[in-house]
């Protein structure tokens, strides 16, 4: 039926049928802004407002707006210059979020801009109106239905505030950097109550209004002559995503394009007896129905890492097995998704099941089903699908019988961390096509085109030069993206059909199909002696990797690479750690563990720093002096470093920087830790007798990149008007990658930010880079960027040279120095980087300036990074709620203040969730009990805890501008300190996370 | 598969709108706020559009606070004429955006039990029904099935005794999450004493339970009773939790005295 309407201003006709929701018609009707997040209005990215009202558009027919007004983001505002025409410009909420780094990955961004749009108009912001000012929690209401899985929502509701004021006329104070020189003692004890500023009280009441819109950041000294490096600058791809332009793999669409669908398993294990789909072959507009007899029987690994997998290969696109509920059984391609379900429905399938195992202590055991039979899996290491073993690590330092022996205490306990799911707005999607060439187009949303250019070759029998693979915007990864995880889908059907495919996973078919956070049961075994020096430490993990093997080597591997790393014990332990780190990894039938931000470390963490709480406890001293005792410092040997590498020869590695000591100093003086901990006044603040206040720590380290493995690339050339293209393989995620890439070639080359035009990433286009993981990219591929920008910065010196030597006396090349836009010479003469280009490439001596260069690290240089929570505890029903989260971190030099602040919010926003309410489980017959984002629970702008940021300095050496790993870290420490917060509040241990209410009244029961 | 061959119509009568929805051939369904009708198919071959037919609104009459079917969920947690606690219940509900779409008469037809149900059953609330203006409690609503081959019959409104006092507590794993158990309690609270007090037990997916046994020992109940008064209600609080991902049936059992202790308690303050 013909609906009629006003979008944007413009009146407009649609054809749509009675069922179609508002989403689908607007996405076909071009208005690519609005995004699809889920299919059940708990995301919000769907938002639009219809007459002002903002609604979520995949839970509202399309002819429910018959006859109504919506605006979308294409709709608030457009860049004023056009070439020669100038548009309104954009709306002052766009241009806050652009200036305030209110966007990461940018797909929620155009449904925050709405949300915040109806709270300007009804304050009186419209035109005409009186502008009412508003409150921080006004604004945290008008956002909470939109779900952001980025940010913390810190910068947006900032963003609204900023936007806000200066539609009131005032004027909002610059965003500065404000450096506080390092300079302080090292953490000592000091008394409760010793410091200015009582905590008495507590902060319980309305959240604060924030006025801080940069972290706070402890600067060093050889940063502070950047010009380019440690500035706030906007995000080079922020412009795109505030008018909510077409910038992911979804939105597109192609001439014929079909709609691909796939049928997943309903049993958790069977054998496919027989599977009939004639009759969804014969329904019409149906093109293609294949199953594991159409397709090749290729075996691979679905991990996203670099060759060889390190790991055994134990998957193909489709078997005649099954081993999860959600495992793959038929793809289908249509003209419609309709159609496509409707063929889904068709397919008959006669399943011989098969036992299952779930709990992976009994798929070890003797006797347990043999999940993976297929004669064509390929063992690495030592996986042994015999006994369902995926991997298996023991890994020895020192000696630790020897240290177990000469301990006074020992402390044992055991651990459990859940999955969890990375729970990306954007879900997984693809769209792929045959191009002129004959060469298969894989456009999708992934954080490794390389690597999945390189997996997919041979499942589809193509080489890897018939194989082009374009990465867009991605509306967030976090690590499930690592994963070749439906691009074969989507290729397949192309293949079949000769056709353009695009698939996109539902919310569900995410929870039910798509990877996730390995869970663990983690044992923990301890030495000390009495003054609290660590003899020995062991943890023992039994890694459940489910159905597929994918990550689970080396998630599993970082489990102890980095948690176990912390702490080498003190004294001549210090010089010679007693370390033992051993694990299974085992297969069940669920649904396949995977790369999750953090990759195994905050799964370590958990345990170790609860852990460590406890054993100071025991032994009467301060949590904090006890772990820095122990802890790894400046200028020691990493004690895993000659023992593991993610699969590769181990080689020695130093640590040359750390400022551990410092973050918790600094951390525990913004939490106000002394005037808290164990102060049972304040405990007592919560305003309700049954409501206890506790203060928690965590001390955490990560990695930075993969040492030896890890390689990224850029190219760059100049155009004629002295800006640069830069082209990089590197994976911009929304974790701003792009913009601190072009920082650096700033920094090099002396010109504006903005003058140097980044494309990311395109197989056919960009220079090789492993991709977005392992917190690497600033440093790994930043490194690039900075020796190819030397590189073409000497070509420019050349050419200036030849100028400055046919005018007047003659200039060595070293004597000049890029700024401002040009070049300088020690005599004041001056070029543009413009006067450079065009003699360059019209003038003179013609070449083109430009560089390819690459970066492999022989390190891994970690952060380290100490994180508070303060809770409220209800004694009687055993509800947390987190009042604050405080995270000081030492991550080298910080490129961009704005983009690595809101990596840290972002992160203890997830990290949040994974202490206290996100888990997947599953039923006695392996089904999923959680298939939506309502019973999943992410975190609101409205409910969150009050964000504190510090930035300590230091700087790593092995990098030109003394950068190290910022992205990860954040999801370390919060379950822990959350966790010991509780303990300080109420007294008790929880050894099982999330720490839900029911968690927390067990261990309060069981305490008496 | 859903029909995509789905017809819409607008009715501007009740008596226009009842007629097309007593049609048993095509299948005809009230369509509200939308929310339902876009996420599931249904065999639906018409869904009449209520939007014409004036049944948004909320207002105080002859003691007795009435919603229309139409009246959204942002609308009843934004009205003064609405009890704070249901207000609250709402905010649990669902999110914002959600709750600027979704109807009364929606999530009266759905039954999805959760805190917003549990409100109106504490507060007894009756449901209007076309044709004939019949009312129906709406525990009798709730545990009714259609069967759809009855006469259809179309929400107008709910409407419940606005002299009462509504308290309403939760527990959950974060501070916007769906309860995991949750207990509103409605009572007329004279001389600093409970009278005519009910008592539901819900939770986000959990069944409602009305607490018929338990609300007499509350009968009459002052402050200074509250813990004598539970222990003895504690023993005949019944409800059919179930285990889900949020907790389980062992965690609700234990909670729920304590979380209607604390509603009491707040029902005895907020009469005060």
């Amino acid at each position: 039926m013909k609906i009629s309407l006003t979008i944007n201003g413009n009146p407009v006709e649609m054809e749509v049928d009675g069922s179609t929701a508002l989403l689908h018609a607007l996405r076909a009707a071009g208005f690519w802004s609005v995004k699809h997040g889920c299919e059940s209005g708990d995301c919000g990215a769907c938002a639009v407002l219809l007459d002002g009202r903002l609604v979520n558009s995949c839970a509202l027919l399309a002819v429910q707006a018959q006859g109504k007004s919506i605006l979308t983001t294409e709709g608030l505002g457009k860049l004023a210059e056009q070439g020669w025409k100038t548009t309104a410009g954009l709306h002052p909420l766009q241009e806050a979020f652009v200036e305030i780094g209110a966007i990461q990955c940018g797909y929620c961004t155009p449904a925050m801009l709405l949300a915040a749009k109806e709270l300007l108009d009804s304050k009186g912001y419209a035109p005409g109106g009186s502008p009412q000012p508003l409150s921080e929690r006004e604004v945290r209401t008008a956002l909470s239905g939109v779900l952001c899985r980025c940010t913390g929502y810190v910068k947006p509701v900032q963003a609204v505030l900023r936007a806000a004021a200066r539609m009131r006329g005032e004027d909002p104070p610059p965003l500065e950097a404000r450096p506080i020189p390092v300079d302080f003692p090292p953490y000592a004890e000091t008394a409760p109550g010793s410091r200015p500023g009582s905590a008495a009280g507590g902060t319980a009441g309305a959240l604060p209004v924030m006025t801080q819109t940069l972290p706070t950041l402890r600067i060093t000294p050889q940063a502070a002559a950047y010009h380019s490096v440690g500035q706030p600058a906007p995000k080079v791809d922020g412009l795109k995503l505030v008018q909510g332009k077409p910038a992911f793999a979804d939105d597109i669409e192609l001439r014929g394009m079909l709609v691909a669908k796939v049928l997943f398993s309903p049993v958790a294990h069977a054998r496919i007896k027989s599977i009939e789909v004639e009759r969804a072959r014969r329904l019409p507009g149906v093109a293609a129905v294949l199953t594991y007899k159409d397709l090749p029987r290729v075996v691979y690994s679905t991990a996203g890492q670099s060759d060889p997998i390190p790991g055994a290969l134990d998957t193909f696109s489709l078997d005649s097995k099954v081993r999860f509920v959600g495992d793959r059984v038929a793809f289908v391609a249509a003209e419609s998704e309709a159609i496509a379900r409707e063929a889904l429905s068709l397919i008959q399938v006669e399943y011989e099941e098969l036992p299952a195992v779930l709990d992976p202590r009994q798929a070890m055991g003797p006797g347990a089903v043999r999940i993976h039979d297929e004669a064509e899996y390929v063992n690495f290491g030592e996986s042994d699908p015999s006994r369902n073993l995926a991997a298996h690590l023991d890994i020895r330092i020192g000696d630790p019988a020897k240290g177990f022996d000469e301990a006074e205490r020992i402390f044992e306990a055991e651990y459990l961390v859940p999955k969890v799911q990375q729970a990306s707005i954007e879900p997984h999607a693809v769209v792929t096509y045959w191009d002129e060439d004959d060469r298969l187009v894989i456009r999708t949303s992934t954080q490794v085109p390389f690597h999945v250019r390189r997996i997919l070759a041979p499942v589809l029998n193509l080489p890897p030069k018939r194989i082009r693979v374009i990465k867009p915007r991605i509306g967030g990864g976090f690590g499930g993206k690592q994963e070749v995880l439906i691009e074969d889908v989507a290729a397949h059907l192309t293949i079949a059909t000769g056709r353009p495919v695009r698939f996109e996973y539902t919310r569900e078919e995410e929870f039910v199909s798509s990877r996730s956070r390995h869970p663990m049961r983690v044992r923990m075994r301890t030495g000390v002696t009495r003054d609290g020096s660590i003899t020995a430490n062991e943890m023992y993990v039994v890694s459940d990797t489910g159905a597929y093997g994918c990550h689970g080597l080396t998630v599993t591997g970082n489990t102890g690479h980095k948690a176990m790393a912390l702490y080498v014990g003190d004294g001549a332990y210090r010089q010679s750690p007693n370390i033992h780190f051993y694990a299974d990894v085992v297969y069940t039938n669920t649904a396949p563990s995977g790369a999750y931000r953090g990759y195994g470390v905050p799964q370590g963490f958990f345990p170790v720093e609860v852990h460590m709480e406890r054993i100071a406890h025991a032994l009467g001293l301060d949590p904090l002096a006890f772990r820095l005792k122990n802890a790894v410092r400046a200028g020691e040997l990493h004690p895993f470093s000659l023992a593991w590498s993610e699969g590769r020869e181990p080689r020695p590695e130093y640590i040359q920087t750390c400022g551990l000591e410092e973050c918790a100093r600094e951390g525990a003086q913004a939490i106000q830790w002394e005037d808290k901990r164990g102060n049972s006044a304040w405990r007592a603040s919560g305003g309700q007798p049954h409501l206890r206040r506790g203060v928690g720590a965590a001390l955490v380290m990560q990695g930075t990149a993969i040492p030896y493995l890890d390689m990224g690339g850029a190219s760059l050339k100049i155009n004629d008007d002295g800006s640069f293209n830069l082209l990089v393989g590197a994976t911009d995620l929304g974790t701003g990658s792009d913009t601190v890439l072009a920082q650096m070639a700033s920094e090099v080359l002396g010109c504006p930010v903005e003058d140097v035009i980044v494309y990311s990433s395109d197989t056919d286009f960009t220079p090789f880079d492993k991709g977005a993981y392992a917190s690497s990219t600033t440093y790994v591929s930043g490194a690039a960027v900075v020796k190819a920008a030397q590189q073409a910065a000497d070509q420019i010196r050349e050419v200036a040279c030849e100028v400055w030597g046919e005018q007047g006396p003659p200039v060595a090349a070293d004597d000049i120095r890029l700024e401002q836009g040009g070049v300088t010479a020690p005599d004041g003469r001056r070029l543009t980087l413009a006067d450079i280009a065009l003699r360059s490439l019209h003038h003179s001596n013609q070449r083109q300036i430009m560089a390819v260069a690459s970066f492999m690290s022989p390190v891994s240089p970690p952060p380290f990074a100490a994180q508070f929570a303060e809770v409220v505890v209800d004694t009687e029903t055993g509800q947390v709620r987190v009042e604050r989260l405080v995270m000081a971190v030492d991550s080298g030099v910080i490129v961009n203040p704005l983009t690595a602040s809101g990596q840290v919010e972002g992160g203890m926003t997830q990290a949040l969730g994974y202490a206290v309410c996100e888990e997947m489980r599953y039923d006695k017959l392996g089904r999923p009990m959680v298939r939506d984002l309502r019973d999943y629970h992410l975190f609101s702008a409205d409910e969150m805890p009050d964000l504190t940021t510090i930035f300590v300095e230091t700087f790593e050496p092995s990098h030109p501008f003394g950068v190290k790993a910022v992205a990860e870290i954040p999801m370390d420490g919060v379950a822990p300190a959350v966790v010991n917060a509780i303990h300080d509040a109420v007294g008790v241990w929880v050894n099982e996370i999330p720490a839900t209410p029911e968690r927390v009244w067990r261990a309060l029961r069981s305490a008496g | 598969m859903s029909d995509p061959m789905i017809e819409i119509v607008k009715p501007s009568t009740m008596r226009e709108a009842l007629r097309i929805l007593a049609r048993t051939s095509p299948r005809a369904l009230p369509l509200g706020g939308g929310t339902q009708v876009s996420l599931f198919p249904t065999s639906a071959k018409v869904l009449v559009d209520l939007s014409e037919l004036a049944l948004a609104g909320i207002r105080v009459r002859g003691g007795r606070c009435e919603a229309g079917a139409m009246t959204t969920l942002a609308q009843i947690a934004a009205s003064p004429r609405i009890p704070a606690a249901l207000q609250a219940a709402v905010l649990r509900e669902t999110n914002r955006n959600l709750r600027q779409q979704a109807t009364l008469g929606g999530a009266l037809a759905v039954r999805e039990p959760g805190p917003l149900l549990a409100c109106l059953l504490a507060l007894g609330a009756e449901v209007s029904l076309e044709p004939g203006k019949v009312v129906e409690g709406l525990d009798g609503w709730l545990r009714r099935r259609l069967t759809g081959r009855k006469p259809a019959q179309l929400i107008t409104g709910a409407s419940w005794n606005s002299k009462q006092t509504l308290a309403y507590v939760d527990v959950a794993r974060a501070p916007a999450d769906r309860p995991i158990a949750c207990v509103a309690a409605a009572a007329v609270v004279k001389s600093g004493r409970l009278g005519n007090v009910r008592v539901v037990l819900g939770g986000a997916g959990q069944p409602l339970a009305l607490q018929l046994s338990p609300a007499r020992l509350m009968e009459g109940v002052a402050v200074a009773d509250l813990d004598r008064t539970m222990e003895a209600a504690g023993g005949v609080i019944r409800a059919p939790w179930v285990d889900d991902i949020r907790g389980t049936a062992e965690y609700r059992t234990a909670v729920a005295p304590i979380l209607i202790r604390r509603a009491l308690a707040h029902l005895l303050s907020a009469g005060a």
